[in-house]
């Protein structure tokens, strides 16, 4: 038999199904049966491979959290090492306080007591001057006058003078002084002296906050001292 | 019937599928996932945490920076309110400034240390005080009907609660001296000037009285005394603040000799000279 030319492109195995119908169905649903068990069988897989995937992340995202909790005790050590600032910053802050309450109520007194010894009339003569200025236990204090405002404390003086005139000169030179106001004479008595007549008085003036000296942090110089391991030991305490 | 068959195949397996996709998601999947999330949760919470933590260090090694000055004002305010109410010192500082001007000792009285306290927000009104720098700046005081208006500021009632964490002190002890002098009155002012201008303490005058002295001859190291003389009493109030650390200190262990039954000092005797 001559062989078929190639040209022609016949099948080298006659086309003819010869198998019954029953079996080509039996072969066909054994197809479609591997088909779809292959297809299951990826789709378990894919199944396994998403698992193991989040199991992994799983394991990653834990390895972070150890990681991050783990840093955390060494940074609060870290910072545990600076528990004594805040009792040492209290401590400054009152230093502070004390300092400015203590100079709260001081008054330059030389430079009060001669402007207002300048001050009074060349006819007045003191015998006694008692100041009771405001202190930081009783910081400002009233007058028993309806007039009184809060002020420094008050003077008491007494004296005499050439003439009782002169006690509306003395309290007008007074109060035009900074740092007084309220000057008040309580009593103006003649007084018979061995060749004159002269008139003792006695009187008040209440001390503004005009006087108050402003010490009120230190004056001392400030040196910076590195603390101890000892002092910061102890503030730690 | 070929294709009925297929399709029941198909949608048997597909069923299966689903159920197994099912089952995988809830007992395996889901449950990974979960637990993902919280530990993404929890170490963001940690790293927020961290972050805090650093924040605070940082902020804490800025402030460690100051803690030399902080020292440094401290001790500067030490001298001026020592820890302990140093008599001794206070003592000589007030009869070195008599000497040094010449004036006699007439007495020296100390009262007994009290506390002071500034009062309460509650219990305070506000006055300005300006200071040496002449900025001004308020001080707490007691009540009163009026206050005083001044030039420099309105005084204001407060009740701010601000009030009481400025002004808040605690362990301020003040310790009252009296020193009564008499003679010239220039060197009374310069020995008053004196006080007010030293460094050793911080005093300030809580009580001022000057009167005319009686005539009378020098005697005894006393400066005579004309009708020009003042005889100056003046309170000082001397200041301490309390440092729990070295305000009680602990003496040392120790004991003093035994007695061994001779003779004995006797400071009873009068002073030679003072007609006892």
């Amino acid at each position: 038999m001559n062989p078929v030319p190639a040209s022609v492109g016949a099948p080298r195995t006659p086309l003819v199904d010869l198998f019954p119908a029953a079996v080509v169905r039996k072969r066909a649903d054994q197809r479609t049966v591997r088909l779809l068990g292959m297809i299951l069988g990826v789709f378990v897989l894919a199944l396994l491979a998403v698992t193991v995937l989040t199991f992994m992340n799983r394991q990653s995202a834990e390895d972070d959290l150890a990681a991050a909790v783990a840093i955390t005790p060494v940074k609060q050590t870290e910072l545990a090492k600076y528990d004594y600032l805040p009792a040492l910053e209290a401590q400054v802050a009152n230093s502070q306080h004390a300092r400015r309450w203590a100079g709260i109520t001081d008054i330059a007194w030389t430079d009060q007591l001669s402007a207002l010894l300048a001050t009074l009339p060349s006819s007045t003569r003191l015998d006694s001057l008692a100041a009771a200025p405001a202190t930081p236990i009783a910081p400002l204090v009233s007058g028993n006058s309806l007039f009184s405002t809060l002020d420094l404390g008050v003077i008491t003086f007494s004296g005499d003078l050439a003439s009782p005139v002169d006690v509306a000169a003395l309290e007008d030179a007074i109060n035009a002084l900074p740092g007084f106001k309220d000057a008040t004479i309580d009593t103006v008595a003649i007084q018979d002296g061995d060749t004159i007549a002269y008139w003792s008085f006695s009187g008040s003036v209440r001390i503004t906050t005009n006087a108050a000296s402003g010490r009120v942090t230190t004056t001392q110089e400030v040196v910076p001292v590195e603390p101890t391991a000892a002092a910061t030991t102890d503030d730690e305490g | 019937m070929k294709n009925s068959q297929a399709a029941v195949w198909t949608v048997s397996t597909l069923l299966i599928a689903i159920l197994i996709a099912v089952g995988a998601y809830f007992l395996a999947i889901e449950p990974q996932l979960a637990a993902t999330e919280d530990a993404h949760a929890a170490k963001q919470a940690a790293v927020d945490f961290n972050d805090q933590l650093d924040l605070q260090i940082l902020a804490a090694q800025q402030k460690e920076k100051e803690v030399p000055l902080w020292m440094g004002e401290m001790n500067a305010i030490a001298i001026d309110l020592p820890p302990l109410p140093n008599q001794p010192e206070l003592h000589r500082l007030i009869v070195a400034a008599l000497e040094k001007r010449a004036l006699p000792v007439v007495s020296i009285a100390y009262g007994s240390t009290q506390l002071i306290a500034p009062p309460t927000a509650d219990e305070a009104v506000v006055a300005p005080v300006t200071d040496e720098a002449g900025t001004t700046d308020t001080a707490a005081a007691t009540p009163s009907p009026t206050p005083e208006p001044t030039e420099a500021a309105t005084p204001e009632v407060t009740t701010d609660t601000a009030f009481d964490a400025k002004w808040a002190v605690e362990g301020l002890v003040g310790l009252p001296v009296t020193v009564t002098t008499e003679g010239d009155p220039t060197a009374i002012m310069q020995f008053i000037g004196d006080m007010y201008s030293q460094d050793s303490r911080f005093l300030t005058v809580t009580n001022l009285d000057i009167t005319r002295a009686e005539v009378a001859d020098a005697v005894n190291g006393r400066p005579e005394l004309t009708t020009s003389a003042w005889v100056a009493t003046v309170t000082y109030l001397a200041f301490s603040l309390i440092d729990p650390n070295q305000s009680y200190p602990v003496e040392d262990a120790g004991a003093n000799p035994p007695y061994t039954g001779g003779g004995v000092a006797n400071p009873f005797v009068p002073l030679d000279g003072s007609g006892l």
